[in-house]
């Protein structure tokens, strides 16, 4: 690049970049800080190594030198939300889930063309806005306890009924209870439309095997065999897991509470909780996702 | 003359049937990271599911069961009814292509031993085929609900498309509802919008990538039996939010094939000399 055509922003950034300058000198000319240091401050506020791989927890889509006015943290950044963040003057989305359709917002990879619709108005309400979207999904489930994992429980009311843990899927002890009762409890507490049971819902039950989002039918498996009387899921897909209950269940009896991959939604809660003790000085806030579904009549 | 075989019988399904409609025509490569969510729940586009999973296919046919998917209790009363060969819409092995698992845990080992023990021979049968056979089976489930043909032209492992008038997203789930064995629908969207035109996700053991068919200006609402909730619900929620007139249902991937079961029992009963039976496979779902 020409020396004339290095501006004073890019001639900074160039010099932090070789690590000339304290990263809190990492500020937008207004000011604020950008979403490139945002980024880089979560980075080393989780005190892990960070790797994007497998489930991409970069900056997805927006410009790295925007001044950052606000953090909102979601489960998903649906066009709904990305409206309320605006509305409370957040240009930081922190999403757990991908955000343009494609499993790790791979355009390359996706399915969706390039002038769909939804897509292009997606896209254009971000950069009209100055939003950056940064996906946190693995760092955010291996935070200490697993950030997610505990907003689910947290938010189930069971915080305090854990016995044990089966390879990151905890288990928790309630008061027997028939399934009915139960299911309309995680419903009632994760605020959903509807939700999907399987088995006999007059049966009494008691130890309960939890587990997020859609960690994989070998995983949901395990879960099913982990001996408790039920198990709560998220997303599974249907003939491999639904399928084992349903073999499962002509020898053993089990329960399984569907909730749906949004069960993760609480745990960006525990995020936004947690990025508040890192932007002392920023807004930041959850923004929760409404059940997408609905049981028609 | 020889007995008839299971192998036969399957020759006989895939020369009647007509080949397969491959979802992406050349060549199909694993999509970039398939295996990062350990159990497949991803598997590549192209890939292809038919085929014998379990037991000996040269062994002669003494009956047929045709089902949704073989459950255990499906395998048991096959044994009952005498059958030796079950023919499975949907996976039953564990994963969505049947493949060998290295360490059955127990009830899919509980499984595989009753297979042996009873000499079953169970034939995976879902991919959209092209002879009329197989487009009829495909198409069970729209004429199922009073959908005659579908738009021509468009490869069936994509998507069936049809256009309609005079109908409502909830008086086509109603209609979806006497057709299929499940109480648990979930309905993305407004129960009272006209539908102009409905799209059939025909490969929904593979869900991935459903957005394009809802995404057809043509159509309005897609039937699935699942999908990747944070792909295609995901995409539902935005084009609602931007105004476009878009509705998304799921009826289950196991109910949803249903129909095809007993479309293809149907069709094999008179063309084999051995009993051919529909046996039923309920998801067993509530919705509270």
């Amino acid at each position: 690049m020409p020396s004339s055509l290095v501006d004073r922003r890019t001639l900074i950034f160039g010099t932090l970049a070789a690590g000339l300058l304290p990263a809190g000198a990492l500020m937008a000319q207004t000011g604020q800080l950008t979403a490139r240091e945002v980024f880089r401050q979560i980075k080393a506020a989780t005190g892990q190594p960070w790797d994007p791989n497998p489930t991409d927890d970069r900056i997805i889509f927006g410009d790295r030198n925007v001044p950052v006015t606000g953090i909102a943290t979601c489960f998903l950044a649906t066009i709904e939300v990305l409206r309320k963040a605006r509305a409370a003057g957040l240009n930081y989305i922190v999403p757990h889930e991908a955000s343009f359709y494609e499993r790790y917002d791979d355009f390359a990879e996706s399915a969706v063309a390039d002038d769909d619709p939804v897509l292009i108005a997606k896209q254009r309400f971000l950069t009209e806005n100055g939003m950056v979207i940064q996906r946190l999904h693995s760092h955010a489930h291996s935070r200490p306890g697993d950030a997610i994992m505990l907003g689910l429980i947290a938010r189930l009311g069971w915080t305090g009924q854990r016995i044990e843990d089966l390879v990151g899927m905890p288990q928790v002890r309630l008061a027997p209870a028939p399934a009915r009762e139960v299911a309309l409890h995680v419903k009632a507490a994760l605020g959903r439309r509807t939700l999907r049971v399987f088995g006999d819902l007059d049966r009494t039950i008691s130890t309960v095997s939890i587990s997020a989002g859609m960690p994989g039918e070998n995983a949901h498996i395990r879960q099913l065999e982990s001996g408790t009387d039920a198990v709560l899921m998220g997303e599974v897909r249907e003939p491999e897991v639904l399928g084992y209950a349903q073999d499962m269940a002509d020898s053993r009896r089990i329960t399984v509470f569907l909730s749906g991959h949004t069960n993760e939604d609480a745990g960006m809660g525990v995020i936004a909780d947690w990025l508040k003790t890192v932007f002392p000085a920023l807004p930041v806030q959850w923004l929760p996702i409404v059940d997408p579904y609905t049981t028609p009549a | 003359m020889p007995a008839l075989t299971c192998d036969d019988v399957s020759a006989l399904l895939r020369t009647e049937l007509g080949p397969e409609a491959h979802r992406h025509l050349g060549i199909d490569a694993p999509a970039k990271r398939d295996t990062a969510i350990p159990g497949g729940s991803y598997r590549a586009p192209g890939a292809l599911v038919d085929g014998f999973r379990a037991g000996d296919a040269d062994q002669p046919v003494t009956g047929v069961v045709v089902t949704a998917r073989a459950s255990t209790k499906v395998l048991h009363r096959a044994k009952a009814l005498g059958c030796n060969m079950v023919i499975s819409c949907q996976a039953f092995l564990g994963d969505s292509q049947d493949r060998p698992v290295a360490k059955p845990e127990p009830a899919l080992a509980e499984k595989l031993r009753f297979i042996a023990e009873n000499g079953l021979a169970v034939l995976r049968l879902q991919d959209p085929r092209l002879a009329p056979a197989g487009r009829a089976i495909t198409e069970a489930l729209p004429r199922a609900i009073g959908l005659a043909a579908p738009l021509p032209g468009l490869n069936p492992a994509a998507g069936l498309v049809y256009h309609t008038t005079g109908q409502t997203v909830g008086s086509l789930a109603a209609r979806l509802k006497a057709a299929l064995p499940t109480a648990a629908f979930r309905l993305v969207g407004n129960a009272a919008m006209p539908v102009r035109g409905l799209a059939f996700a025909t490969e929904t053991n593979r869900p991935n990538a459903l957005a394009p068919l809802l995404a057809r200006p043509d159509v309005n609402l897609l039937v699935a039996g699942e999908v990747h909730e944070t792909e295609t619900t995901a995409y539902v929620l935005d084009a609602i939010a931007i105004g476009e007139k878009k509705a998304l249902l799921l009826v289950g991937s196991i109910a949803m094939e249903e129909p095809a079961a007993l479309t293809l029992a149907a069709w094999l009963r008179p063309r084999l000399p051995v009993p051919v039976h529909h046996e039923p496979s309920p998801e067993l779902l509530h919705a509270v």
